[in-house]
């Protein structure tokens, strides 16, 4: 603990820290083009070709040592950071994935809308499974063992879905077990929780679905025009859209063998581009026990005696409170 | 711009510096502005640290993309030259895309799609938020400052999207009883926060920004998928992920992250908050990603905390 009447540091502390270089910011001169042969051949037909460039994997060092920090990008806050140590847990680096997929014409621009809607729902799983894979991808590269605190951005236009997932790649102190990353968007706290409680995440389950807001028929205007009555033909298509799209989010946890999912989150709203059409998409992190049975956490039951938030809480954040 | 030479509250004369003349005013004044709440002050009187001033840096850069990038003829022109493009100006081909279907190229069928690094906007950010961080810590040792904390980054298009308007704003702190410094250390954190960095073992070394931008030239697959459309030759449908497009999104991130680690020199990235903008300049979508945070190093061994207790509030 650090006593409150001294400054936070040494001079030693201060001398290391003033000696050493600084660095600024990215300075990059434009380089040379990436050479790419003549005779190099096409790739096979299909949905056309590509050649990838070495940037999509990097070599990155990975030394698995505890407290290391050279080269760590972390999108941590200061006291999530020391909530992970306190589990012996360390962020590696930040990672990302990102995929677009297509949704086809006929989509919410025709009359063929039913069967759009689940053209568009698959388009959505087809972008979130493939930036799952990319985050996964870049944390197995970065030594981790899974993301946590993962940043969800799924976005709907009109011909195209997009997911963009970034997150912390995160291992315990000095290196981990191998295998499959987990990618989760709780944050460190509820992760430590989670830990202590002896259940371990197991990845992003998601699901979505699409529904045209059916027409009213011009003798049910009438009908309801003149009475106070439930809705039914938007009742029952929003209802069945909500419901179809958690079943999909329960059925991608299921698919990765949890017995659950925490932090649910869903977002309902209107597209844009396209009137009476509702989007539904759910996400959280699906969860299965790490041990045989839960482990009760035992929280401490506290009265505050004033309103904490509102006053400097020098002492608790330099570690010298009692 | 008029500059004017520097002089610390403590009467120490500096080198002529890169400022207006009303930054030298306004800092030999005997008193100071700080943009810390109540609370960070205290925090930083509590530290040893004793805020002298405010500083800012600040930057106006323009671009002109066009000038750069391709016209849809020698778009054109690049493919029936195959391979071997050459985008020298505009950046680095990141990703080649081919056409499945095997007929002659042209502006409405585009047989080969490129991913580009704009390195000449890279260049040009780089440039201005490099200039904006020298002006800040010019204007901090002016102060005899050893550090800068609470700095905000306000940058943002100035006139139009082809200038922008780079801004770093932060209060300048004294270590009483310490030695002058060699370099001006940096922070985005201030207060309870930068208490708590300490506490952790790490000490800031300075605000970092990087910049990358990715510029797609769809090649027809993309353009297919992008409409929704089926083509006419039974080779693409619109189903299933746009490969071009995701692997922009994604490149656009990660290089982002890899410029910023090429700053990091051996120190890590702390709080780091990445923000990514589309735009379409000159008719090409350009995908362009800023992340920012505090470089750090570690001065103390780490010391975990124990294991925090659960509580539930009763009110």
């Amino acid at each position: 603990m650090s006593d409150p009447d001294k400054p936070a540091m040494s001079r030693e502390e201060l001398d290391r820290l003033f000696n050493t270089p600084q660095g600024m910011v990215h300075d990059k001169t434009p380089a040379a083009p990436a050479p790419s042969s003549p005779s190099s051949p096409p790739e096979p037909a299909g949905q056309g070709g590509r050649h990838r460039s070495d940037h999509h994997s990097p070599p990155r060092p990975s030394s698995p040592t505890r407290g290391d920090l050279h080269q760590v990008t972390s999108d941590l806050t200061i006291d999530e950071t020391l909530l992970l140590h306190s589990i012996d847990w360390e962020p590696v680096d930040m990672v990302i994935g990102a995929s677009v997929a297509a949704i086809p014409t006929m989509g919410f621009a025709g009359a063929g809308w039913a069967g759009a809607t689940d053209q568009s729902a698959q388009a959505f799983t087809s972008a979130v499974a493939s930036a799952v894979a990319r985050i996964r991808d870049d944390c197995s590269a970065a030594g981790g063992v899974g993301v946590i605190g993962v940043d969800v951005d799924f976005q709907v236009h009109r011909h195209t879905v997009q997911a963009v997932l970034v997150g912390t790649a995160v291992r315990p102190a000095g290196g981990g077990r191998g295998g499959h990353p987990f990618v989760s968007d709780l944050t460190v706290r509820d992760f430590l929780l989670l830990h202590n409680a002896g259940w371990e995440p197991l990845g992003l389950a998601f699901g979505a679905s699409f529904v045209q807001v059916p027409y009213r028929t011009i003798g049910t205007v009438f009908k309801q025009v003149t009475a106070n009555t439930e809705m039914t033909n938007l009742t029952e298509a929003m209802y069945q859209a909500r419901e179809q799209g958690m079943e999909r989010l329960q059925s991608s946890a299921i698919g990765m063998g949890a017995q659950g999912v925490v932090a649910v989150q869903y977002s309902d709203r209107p597209l844009p581009f396209a009137s009476h059409v509702i989007g539904f998409t759910s996400w959280g992190t699906a969860i299965r026990l790490s041990g045989e049975s839960h482990r009760y956490v035992k929280p401490r039951m506290v009265v505050a005696m004033d309103d904490a938030g509102d006053l400097f809480d020098l002492q608790g954040a330099m570690g010298t409170k009692e | 711009m008029a500059f004017t030479s520097g002089a610390g509250t403590g009467g120490q004369a500096g080198p002529p510096i890169d400022l207006p003349e009303a930054a030298g005013r306004r800092l030999a004044a005997k008193s100071f502005s700080s943009a810390l709440s109540v609370a960070d002050f205290a925090a930083c009187l509590h530290m040893g640290m004793r805020p002298v001033g405010l500083v800012q840096g600040f930057c106006a850069m323009g671009w002109n993309p066009g000038y750069y990038l391709p016209s849809q003829t020698n778009y054109g022109n690049q493919w029936q030259g195959g391979y071997g493009t050459s985008w020298s100006g505009w950046g680095n081909v990141l990703d080649n895309y081919y056409c499945p279907h095997s007929i002659i190229a042209s502006a409405e069928h585009p047989s080969r799609g490129y991913n580009i690094e704009a390195t000449g906007i890279e260049a040009t950010w780089a440039e201005g938020y490099n200039a904006t961080y020298r002006r800040m810590l010019e204007e901090a040792e002016a102060l005899g400052a050893h550090g800068v904390i609470g700095v905000t980054d306000a940058t943002k298009p100035l006139i139009g999207p082809r200038v922008r308007e780079f801004h770093l704003l932060g209060t300048a702190v004294v270590m009483d009883g310490q030695p002058a410094p060699d370099r001006v250390w940096s922070t985005y954190l201030a207060g309870s926060k930068l208490g708590k960095l300490f506490e952790a073992g790490l000490a800031p070394v300075s605000v970092v920004g990087a910049f990358a931008a990715v510029t797609v030239l769809p090649v027809c697959v993309t353009e297919i998928q992008e409409n929704g459309r089926w083509d006419t030759y039974g080779v693409v449908s619109p189903y299933g992920e746009i490969g071009q497009l995701s692997d922009a999104q994604t490149s656009a991130r990660r290089l982002v992250r890899d410029h910023i680690k090429s700053t990091l020199d051996g120190g890590a990235l702390h709080g780091a908050d990445l923000r990514v903008s589309e735009d379409s300049l000159v008719g090409r979508t350009t995908i362009s990603a800023v992340l920012r945070g505090t470089k750090v190093r570690r001065v103390r061994d780490a010391e975990p905390l124990p294991q925090p207790v659960p509580t539930v509030r009763l009110s």
